[in-house]
């Protein structure tokens, strides 16, 4: 009796084995996954080729250095000197609790443009750590949708190791209405708006679709990607990251 | 050892069996879906319903040189900036062997039968619409965002898979995979890319 008990035992520990193998196979293949180059032998011609990428004016395209925070949360950075609010975002000033709220809230939020080598660069940056992308757009209805659950995650276990960092793909002429809903999300983490094409950021990292939350390992590799926010916690945990 | 244990492992044959019947079906259940890749058979379809009011099916498409796949919805913005793509598409290869065909898998209210009709008049589809209601036709193609095309060549092999061109504003596309690989394969070359990742809105699958 006892042997058929370990034989069962054993057969159990066989079967929730496999099953862990069968469900997340993108986890358990990481010579699968995707790599994020270290630009390590672009980095000399990096600043030239940052140069060159930019054509539109200065001004309208905020740099990879670290962003000024905003005081309002509706001017893109380095954008400053445009005009009026956007009509879209009246509130703040027609109610004192919300008055009330902004105040004891600050708007850090901030959606910084980066192109696809500084976004490589950025990910290099953080070599060492982990780091779980959130990767939507506006259109992206789910995105929408599961962002409070991404920032709940966030807000409970971003540290020293552990960087969270938000992705859009959305078009740059969707800056401001991207920002307004990072603001509204009050996504004070790093956000940054890839101007670039989806199509070849989906190459590099292997996924499809939106939404898409990452997790770049240590060395710079994708080591997760699932479309659904509750499979990011427990592969934290698992990498013993919490 | 095993064989050496008749009762025992009859026994713990028994109890695995039985405990793996679950773990089987939460496996399928929460299987990722993979696209099927070029030069697989394409998977049939069998009498889905479509806006039309009439069943589909494949075979339907015997006489078709090509058969072009959207899987496609009423409700991911991004799938929606195809639509007129597609009805052009679909316009302008009718006369040369070529069907297209859309096929939504989603279940919310919003992308039921009604809803779609309602979609495909407001929008001129000049393509039949399909609800694949039990989502075993997108899951065999291994269908994972709206719109994810598949080009399924005269032995209905899939030549391509993936997106339809590569930039969600027209004016932007600089490559158009879908409208490439039916052109090679009208004019029996090799298909230039067969290949892309899809992008857009996950399908929602139950």
């Amino acid at each position: 009796m006892i042997r058929n008990v370990r034989i069962l035992i054993s057969g159990l520990v066989l079967l929730s084995l496999s099953a862990c193998g069968k469900s997340e196979p993108a986890a358990q293949k990481p010579n699968e996954a995707g790599t994020v180059k270290a630009p390590a032998k672009d980095e000399a011609v990096a600043p030239k080729k940052e140069e060159k990428a930019s054509s539109i004016p200065a001004a309208d395209r905020p740099t990879l250095a670290p962003p000024a925070p905003v005081a309002t949360t509706k001017m893109p950075p380095g954008d400053a000197s445009k005009t009026a609010p956007p009509a879209t975002k009246p509130k703040a000033t027609d109610s004192s609790a919300e008055k009330g709220k902004a105040a004891s809230k600050p708007a850090d939020v901030v959606l910084q443009v980066v192109n696809e080598k500084e976004f490589d660069q950025f990910l290099a940056s953080h070599k060492g750590k982990y780091v779980v992308i959130d990767a939507w757009a506006l259109w992206c209805i789910q995105c929408r949708q599961k962002f409070p659950k991404y920032m709940e995650l966030a807000n409970k276990k971003a540290g020293e190791k552990l960087v969270f960092v938000t992705a859009n793909f959305d078009d740059t002429d969707q800056q401001e209405e991207a920002q307004e809903f990072l603001a509204e999300q009050e996504s004070e983490l790093k956000n940054l708006l890839i101007d670039a094409s989806i199509a070849k950021v989906q190459e590099k990292f292997k996924f499809e679709g939106l939404p898409q939350y990452l997790i770049i390992g240590p060395d710079g590799e994708v080591v997760f990607r699932t479309s659904e926010i509750e499979n990011v916690a427990p592969k934290l945990d698992g990498f013993g990251v919490n | 050892m095993h064989s050496q244990m008749g009762p025992a492992k009859s026994f713990s044959r028994v109890a695995l069996w039985a405990l793996s019947l679950p773990l089987a079906f939460v496996l399928i259940a929460h299987a990722a879906v993979t696209p099927l890749g070029p030069g697989t058979a394409a998977p049939t379809w069998k009498e889905l319903p479509g806006i039309d009011g009439a069943k589909h099916s494949l075979a339907d498409l015997d006489d078709a040189k090509v058969v072009v796949v959207a899987f496609t919805c009423n409700t991911c913005p991004f799938a929606q900036s195809y639509e007129e793509r597609f009805s052009t598409f679909a316009k302008k290869y009718a006369d040369r062997g070529v069907e297209f065909v859309a096929i939504n898998c989603n279940l919310d209210e919003d992308d039921l039968l009604p809803a779609m009709k309602e979609r495909a008049k407001a929008q001129g589809f000049a393509f039949p619409y399909l609800h694949d209601a039990s989502q075993s036709v997108g899951r065999a193609f291994g269908a994972k965002v709206t719109p994810h095309l598949y080009v399924l060549d005269k032995d209905r092999k899939i030549a391509y898979v993936g997106s339809f061109d590569d930039a969600r504003k027209p004016e932007r596309v600089t490559k158009e995979y879908v409208v490439d690989a039916v052109e090679a394969l009208l004019s029996g070359k090799e298909v230039p890319v067969a290949k892309t990742r899809a992008t857009g809105c996950s399908i929602r699958y139950e």
